[in-house]
C-alpha cells in the first residue's frame, strides 16, 4: 500500500515539476528574445541615466530639459487637449445645408434629439470606448450652448438596447458594426413632446483598422447587418423611417425644423435632404472628447461655421468609379466575391488603381468640365446625380465675396504669390477659408503620351481672421512653380512643365472655382457650353471670370523641374508598380488593360456597380506571372566591397556630443562627427539596435543613446500619461498620470478647418501629450488618400486631396517637433484600403503615385520636415513596401528625408536584411537574424546607414532631455529577468529531484518484488 | 503455414491481453506521426519550421517499442509523455511567432480557426498526447491471466494469496 502511494506521489511530483520546468524554460527563452517588449508590458526599465564626473566638464549644463512643456500638470495639458478637441470641431465642422436660414437656433430653443447616434455617438477612431468622465455627450454639448434638450427622449435613447453592435462578436480589429437605429414606432411618446419644435437627427458611423466598410450584402458571412442593401454608408431603413415620420410631423406642425447632424467618420450618401424635408445639415465628423460643445455653439450661432469639406460628398456612392477596383481581388484562378472585411496574408490579393489620378473631385470636376466643353467621349455624366457637395464646400451664417485676385511670379522664390481680397458681405462676423485651385492645360502631347490632367487641383489655402460685418482682409497664398509640373511616366520619365495656359482660381469650393475658370475660358474665346454649367445644386451658373487668373508659360521650362529639391535627377522609380511598364513584355501583354483617361471617358471608365447598387464585377483581373512571383520572393543577395569601420577607438563620442555644433545649432546629418561615432559602434551594437523596433528604439550603452518609446496612433497619444517612466507625468508623479489625453476628432474634420495656425498649435498639443506620456516618436499621423469613402481607416487620414493632407500634416509636425516629438508618417505607400492590406499588391502608374498617393508624404517631408515614415503592409507591385528601393531613392534622395523608417508590423513577406538595404531601418517587431548577414558588406553598410538615421532623429528629440556631457546610459537587467534567473534553477532542481524520486521509488519497488520472489 | 497460424494465434493472444494503457499509447503514436507530417506540410517551407519540432514526435513513436517488452512496458507511458511534452515545447518555441501574424487583426470569436489549421492541430495533438500518456501511466498496459499471476508480479500480499490459490 505504502509503495503504491509512494509510486503515485512520485509520478505526480515528477509530472508536475517537469511540466512547470519545461514551460518555464521555453517561456524564458522566448522572453529573452523579446526583452524590450516584456519589460515595456511590465512597466520595467532596462536602462538608467547616471551622472558621472568627466574630465571635460566645461560649463556645467544645469538645464538639460531641451524640450519643455508649457504646462505644469497633467490636468493642465489634458485640459488644453480637451479644449482643442472642441476648437477643431468649431473650426472644422461643415455646414452643408441651411435652407431658409433654419440655423442658427435662438438660445433657449427646445430641441428633440433623434437618432441612436445622439446618445451613442462616434467619438474618435481608437478611443470609442473612452467615454470617460470628461466626454461630453450631444445632450450636454447642446445644453452648454443654451439649448433646451428633450431629456426624456434622450434618456430613452441612452438607455435603450438599440445602437451599434459588432456582427463578428468581438470588440477589436476587423469589426463590422450594425447601425442599430431605433424605428419610429419604438420611440416613446416624448418624441412629439409639446414645445419641442426643432428636431435634430444625429446619424453616426464608425469604421476601424483591418476592415473596410461594407458596400453590399455579403449574405451569411454578415448575417444581422442592417444597412440598406448591405450598404453601411447610406441611411438605413430605420433611419429613413424616423426621418419620414419627422417630415410627416413637420407637415402637421409638430416640428418647425429638421436638422441633421452627420456624426460620421465615413461619408453617408447625401441623398436624403429633399426627400425628408431636411432644413439644415451639419457635418461634425467624430467629435472627440468635447466636440459636441462645438456642435452646440455652431447650432446656436455662437460660432459661425467656417469648415470646408476635405472630401467629395457623394449623392450616390455607386457612381464612384474607384469602386470598380476596390476590395479583395485575387489573381486569376480564384476570384472570390468581395468580402469587404477580411484580409489575407497569403500573398495573392491585389488591387489595380485603374482610375489613375481620377479619384474624388479629380474625377467629378474633370468629367464635368469635359461635358461642359463638349469634349468627345465625355460620355453621359450628370454632375448632380453623382455629387451632393463638392470638395471644399462649406456654408457660413454670413456671405463672403472675393475680389482683386492677383497672381505674380516671384523670381527669387520661384513661386507664384497669390492674393485675394475677402469681404464679409453679411451681417454677422465670421471667418472664411480661402482655397486656391489650379488648372493645368490638357494638351495634345498629354493625350498622345498618356499624361492625365485634372480640371482643378487644390494648391494652397488660407483662412481669414474673424471678420466683422463689412470688414475685409487680403489673404495671401503661395504656389511653387514646380507644383505646376506634371509627371510624364511614358515618354520623358520625369516632371515636365508644358507650355500653355494655366489658371489659378478661387471659389467657394472646387466646383465653384472650376466654374470661374470656365467663365474665364469662355471670355477668352474657348468654346464653353454655358447651358451645361451648373452649381452643386444644379442651378445654372455662368461663373465669375475675375476669380480666375491665367498664366501662360512657354516651352522653355519643359524640363525645368526634372531635378528634385535636393538636386537629384528625377526618373521613373515605379515601373515595377505599373503593369504597363513592368518587367518582361510577356507580363505586359498578359495583363493588358486601360487606365482611365479623360481623352476617352466613355471607353475607359469602369464602374463597380450600377446606379441601383447591382454589382458589376468590372475590376481589372490580372494573372500572377512567374516574374511577379520572383519579385515577391526576392531577397537580398550578398554584395561585394569593403566592410565599414566598426568598433573604432579613435574617437569616444557620446550621442549627446552630436546634438549641436559649437554655436549651438543642430549638427547637420552629414557632419563628419557622424562618421566618427558610427565607426565606434560594433556590429553587435548595431544589430541589437536594428533587431527590435516594436514601439521602441533600443539603448546603446557605449554612446549613451537612450531608449525611446513610440506611440502607434493616427490621432496623437491614445494611451495614458503614465505610459513611460521617462514621461513628465511619471517623473513628476502627477496624481492624474493614469488618465488619457483628450480624444481628438477624426482627421477629416481637422483638415476641414483649413487653418494653418490652428494646425500648428494642434501639433504643439500633440507634442505636449508626447512629452507628458514619455513618447518620442509617433507612428502616425496617417497620410493615405481617402481613395474611397469605404476606407476603414478614414478617421486616421485627412482627405482625398494630397495637397490639403500634406500641408495639414506639415503644420502638425512642425508643432510636434517644438516639443521634441517626431512623426513616422504612415502608411507609405499605396495602402488605401484595409482589405487585403497584408501582402496584397497595389498596382498604379508613376504619375498617379507621384501626383496623388506619394504627394502627401512629399509635402510633409519637404515643407513640414517630417523625418520618417512607417512603410505599409502591402506590396508595391510585387515588391514588399519595406523592400522597395524608393525609400532611399525617392524619400531620401529626392525629398530629403533624414530620419528613419519602421515597418508596419513584421510579416512573413518581410526580411530584415532586404528591408535594411532598401532603406527601411527598423522592423516593427523582433528579428534576431542579422547575425546571418555579418559577412554581407551591403547589409552591414545598410545597418550603418539605418543606425545613422535612427541616431539622428533621437539626438534631436525629447529623448535627450536629461542628457548632458556628464550623463551616461547604463543598461541593466529588468526585474523580471532576475526573477527568471532565480526560479529557473530552483524549478529545475525540483524537477530533477522529483524525477530522481520517481526513479528511486520504481527501483525500490522492482528490487522489492524480486526479493519477495 | 502452421508457423504462420501459430504466429497469428500468438498475436491474437497478445492483442487480447492488452489493456487501456496500451491502446492509449498506440493512439499517442498515431497522433504523433500525424502531428509530425501536418507540421511539415503546414510550416515546412516557413520560418516556423524547426528540425527538433519535427523529429521529436517521430521519436515519440519509437517509444511504442517499449510496450512490447515486459520489463519496459510500464515505463513506455513515462517516456512517451516526456517526448510528447518536449514535442509541444519545441513546436511552440519554433512556431509561436506565427501567432503574431494570425492574430494581427485582433482576436476574433474563434481562436482556433484564426490560429490556422496547422498550429491548432499540432498544439491540440501534443496536449491530447500528454493527457493520454498521463492516463496510461496510471493504467495497466496488459491484462494478466491467472496463470501468469505469480508471487513475482504480485504487488500486494492479497495478490500473492490469490495467486497461490
Amino acid at each position: 500500500m505504502m509503495k503504491k502511494i509512494l509510486s503515485i506521489v512520485s509520478k505526480v511530483c515528477a509530472l508536475l515539476f517537469t511540466f512547470v520546468y519545461g514551460v518555464l524554460a521555453v517561456g524564458t527563452a522566448i522572453a529573452y528574445n523579446h526583452i524590450d517588449t516584456v519589460s515595456t508590458a511590465l512597466g520595467q526599465n532596462i536602462t538608467n541615466t547616471v551622472y558621472v564626473d568627466t574630465e571635460d566638464d566645461g560649463e556645467e549644463n544645469t538645464d538639460t530639459d531641451y524640450y519643455k512643456s508649457d504646462y505644469s500638470s497633467v490636468a493642465e495639458v489634458r485640459g488644453a487637449g480637451i479644449d482643442y478637441s472642441q476648437r477643431i470641431v468649431e473650426e472644422g465642422a461643415v455646414l452643408l445645408r441651411n435652407d431658409k436660414n433654419a440655423l442658427p437656433l435662438a438660445a433657449g430653443t427646445k430641441v428633440s434629439l433623434f437618432g441612436i447616434g445622439s446618445a451613442k455617438s462616434t467619438v474618435s477612431g481608437y478611443r470609442e470606448k473612452d467615454k470617460n468622465e470628461s466626454w461630453v455627450s450631444f445632450k450636454d454639448g447642446l445644453k452648454a450652448a443654451g439649448l433646451d434638450v428633450n431629456e426624456e427622449l434622450y434618456g430613452w435613447y441612452d438607455s435603450s438596447s438599440y445602437g451599434r453592435k459588432s456582427i463578428l462578436g468581438h470588440d477589436t480589429f476587423g469589426n463590422i458594426y450594425t447601425i442599430g437605429e431605433a424605428p419610429w414606432s419604438a420611440l416613446p411618446a416624448s418624441k412629439t413632446a409639446s414645445g419641442y419644435k426643432t428636431a435634430i437627427f444625429v446619424t453616426s458611423r464608425i469604421a476601424g483598422e483591418a476592415t473596410d466598410v461594407q458596400i453590399r450584402d455579403l449574405g451569411e458571412s454578415a448575417k444581422g447587418f442592417d444597412g440598406l442593401d448591405g450598404n453601411y454608408l447610406t441611411l438605413s431603413a430605420n433611419e429613413r423611417d424616423v426621418l419620414s415620420n419627422l417630415k410627416a410631423e413637420k407637415e402637421k406642425g409638430t416640428f418647425d425644423k429638421i436638422i441633421v447632424v452627420m456624426n460620421v467618420t465615413n461619408q453617408v450618401e447625401c441623398d436624403f435632404e429633399d426627400e425628408y424635408g431636411v432644413d439644415a445639415v451639419l457635418y461634425s465628423g467624430s467629435t472627440g472628447t468635447a466636440g459636441t460643445k462645438a456642435v452646440g455653439n455652431i447650432l446656436t450661432g455662437k460660432v459661425n461655421p467656417s469648415g470646408k469639406l476635405s472630401d467629395t460628398f457623394w449623392k450616390n456612392h455607386y457612381l464612384n468609379p474607384v469602386l470598380a477596383n476596390w476590395g479583395q481581388k485575387t489573381y486569376t484562378g480564384n476570384n472570390p466575391p468581395y468580402s469587404g472585411f477580411t484580409y489575407t496574408n497569403d500573398g495573392t490579393p491585389n488591387v489595380v488603381y485603374q482610375e489613375s489620378i481620377y479619384s474624388g473631385y479629380r474625377y467629378t470636376e474633370t468629367r464635368y468640365e469635359d461635358v461642359v466643353l463638349g469634349t468627345a467621349n465625355a460620355g453621359d455624366f450628370n454632375y448632380t446625380d453623382a455629387v451632393a457637395y463638392p470638395f471644399g464646400f462649406g456654408l457660413s451664417y454670413t456671405n463672403f465675396s472675393y475680389s482683386d485676385l492677383t497672381v505674380n511670379y516671384n523670381d527669387e522664390t520661384d513661386c507664384y504669390d497669390v492674393s485675394v481680397t475677402v469681404k464679409n458681405e453679411g451681417s454677422v462676423e465670421g471667418r472664411n477659408s480661402v482655397q486656391l485651385f489650379l488648372q493645368k492645360p490638357y494638351t495634345e502631347y498629354d493625350k498622345t503620351n498618356t499624361i492625365e490632367k485634372a480640371a482643378v487641383e487644390l494648391v494652397d489655402f488660407g483662412k481669414t481672421a474673424m471678420l466683422a460685418a463689412g470688414a475685409s482682409e487680403v489673404v495671401e497664398m503661395s504656389v511653387a512653380r514646380r507644383d505646376l509640373a506634371s509627371y510624364d511616366s511614358y515618354k520623358e520619365g520625369t516632371y515636365i512643365l508644358e507650355a500653355g495656359d494655366y489658371y489659378f482660381a478661387v471659389g467657394n469650393d472646387s466646383h465653384d472655382a472650376l466654374n470661374n475658370i470656365l467663365a474665364a475660358k469662355a471670355a477668352g474665346g474657348i468654346g464653353v457650353n454655358a447651358d451645361k454649367m451648373v452649381t452643386e445644386r444644379g442651378v445654372k451658373t455662368s461663373g465669375t471670370k475675375t476669380l480666375a487668373s491665367k498664366v501662360t508659360l512657354n516651352d522653355s521650362l519643359l524640363k525645368e523641374y526634372s531635378t528634385s529639391v535636393t538636386g537629384k535627377e528625377i526618373v521613373n522609380r515605379f515601373n515595377d508598380a505599373d503593369l504597363k511598364l513592368y518587367a518582361a513584355a510577356g507580363d505586359r501583354n498578359k495583363n493588358a488593360f486601360d487606365y482611365v483617361t479623360r481623352k476617352d471617358w466613355a471607353g475607359t471608365l469602369s464602374f463597380g456597380y450600377e446606379a441601383d447598387g447591382t454589382y458589376l464585377d468590372n475590376y481589372v483581373k490580372i494573372e500572377l506571372t512567374p516574374a511577379m512571383k520572383a519579385d515577391m520572393d526576392k531577397r537580398v543577395e550578398k554584395g561585394t566591397g569593403e566592410m565599414p569601420t566598426m568598433g573604432s577607438t579613435a574617437t569616444a563620442w557620446q550621442l549627446f556630443d552630436l546634438m549641436n555644433d559649437e554655436e549651438g545649432n543642430p549638427l547637420p546629418y552629414d557632419h563628419k562627427k557622424w562618421d566618427e561615432i558610427l565607426d565606434q559602434l560594433t556590429f553587435e551594437e548595431m544589430a541589437d539596435l536594428l533587431s527590435n523596433g516594436y514601439s521602441t528604439t533600443r539603448p546603446i550603452e557605449s554612446i549613451s543613446k537612450p531608449k525611446t518609446f513610440d506611440q502607434d496612433s493616427d490621432l496623437g497619444v491614445i494611451m495614458s500619461y503614465s505610459a513611460d517612466a521617462n514621461g513628465l507625468a511619471s517623473r513628476l508623479a502627477d496624481p492624474d498620470k493614469e488618465k488619457k489625453p483628450a480624444a481628438y476628432p477624426d482627421n477629416g474634420i481637422t483638415a476641414a478647418t483649413r487653418d494653418k495656425a490652428l494646425l500648428l498649435e494642434y501639433g504643439v498639443q500633440w507634442g505636449e501629450d508626447c512629452l507628458w506620456a514619455g513618447y518620442t516618436g509617433l507612428y502616425g499621423t496617417g497620410a493615405n488618400i481617402h481613395r474611397s469613402p469605404y476606407l476603414g481607416r478614414s478617421y486616421g487620414y485627412y482627405s482625398e486631396d494630397p495637397v490639403l493632407m500634406g500641408k495639414a500634416i506639415s503644420e502638425i509636425n512642425k508643432g510636434m517637433e517644438t516639443k521634441g516629438a517626431f512623426m513616422l508618417l504612415k502608411h507609405c505607400m499605396l495602402n488605401e484600403q484595409e482589405t487585403s492590406r497584408v501582402a496584397g499588391s497595389s498596382w498604379a502608374n508613376e504619375q498617379t503615385i507621384r501626383e496623388v498617393y506619394l504627394r502627401p508624404f512629399q509635402i510633409a517631408i519637404e515643407e513640414g520636415g517630417v523625418q520618417g515614415v512607417m512603410t505599409s503592409l502591402n506590396r508595391i507591385g510585387a515588391v514588399s513596401a519595406p523592400h522597395h528601393p524608393f525609400l532611399n531613392d525617392v524619400l531620401r534622395g529626392e525629398f530629403g528625408m533624414v530620419g528613419y523608417c519602421v515597418t508596419d508590423s513584421y510579416m512573413p513577406h518581410m526580411n530584415i536584411a532586404s528591408l535594411l538595404v532598401a532603406g527601411n531601418d527598423l522592423p516593427l517587431d523582433q528579428d534576431n537574424g542579422l547575425s546571418n548577414y555579418k559577412d554581407y558588406p551591403n547589409v552591414v553598410w545598410a545597418m550603418r546607414a539605418a543606425t545613422h538615421n535612427i541616431l539622428y532623429s533621437v539626438v534631436h528629440s525629447n529623448a535627450m532631455n536629461g542628457m548632458s556631457s556628464n550623463t551616461r546610459i547604463i543598461k541593466f537587467k529588468p526585474e523580471w529577468q532576475y526573477y527568471l534567473e532565480l526560479f529557473n534553477p530552483l524549478v529545475m532542481t525540483l524537477a530533477i529531484v522529483s524525477v530522481a524520486f520517481y526513479l528511486g521509488v520504481e527501483v525500490w519497488s522492482y528490487f522489492g518484488k524480486k526479493k519477495k520472489a | 503455414m502452421d508457423k504462420v497460424k501459430e504466429l497469428f494465434s500468438k498475436l491474437l493472444d497478445f492483442i487480447k491481453t492488452r489493456w487501456l494503457g496500451f491502446w492509449f499509447l498506440i493512439a499517442v503514436a498515431v497522433f504523433s506521426i500525424i502531428h509530425a507530417f501536418v507540421y511539415l506540410g503546414g510550416f515546412g517551407s516557413t520560418n516556423y519550421f524547426g528540425g527538433w519540432a519535427f523529429a521529436l514526435p517521430l521519436v515519440t513513436v519509437l517509444g511504442v517499442v517499449a510496450l512490447f517488452f515486459k520489463p519496459t512496458e510500464k515505463y513506455a507511458a513515462v517516456v512517451m509523455y516526456a517526448l510528447s511534452f518536449a514535442s509541444l515545447l519545441t513546436f511552440l518555441k519554433a512556431a509561436y511567432m506565427h501567432l503574431t501574424t494570425a492574430f494581427f487583426g485582433g482576436i476574433s470569436g474563434n481562436i482556433l480557426v484564426q490560429a490556422g489549421f496547422t498550429f491548432s492541430f499540432c498544439t491540440i495533438a501534443c496536449v491530447v498526447n500528454m493527457i493520454l500518456c498521463i492516463a496510461a501511466m496510471f493504467l495497466k498496459t496488459s491484462r494478466e491471466t491467472k496463470k501468469e499471476k505469480t508471487s513475482e508480479n504480485c504487488e500486494t500480499d492479497d495478490e500473492v494469496k490469490e495467486a497461490a490459490v
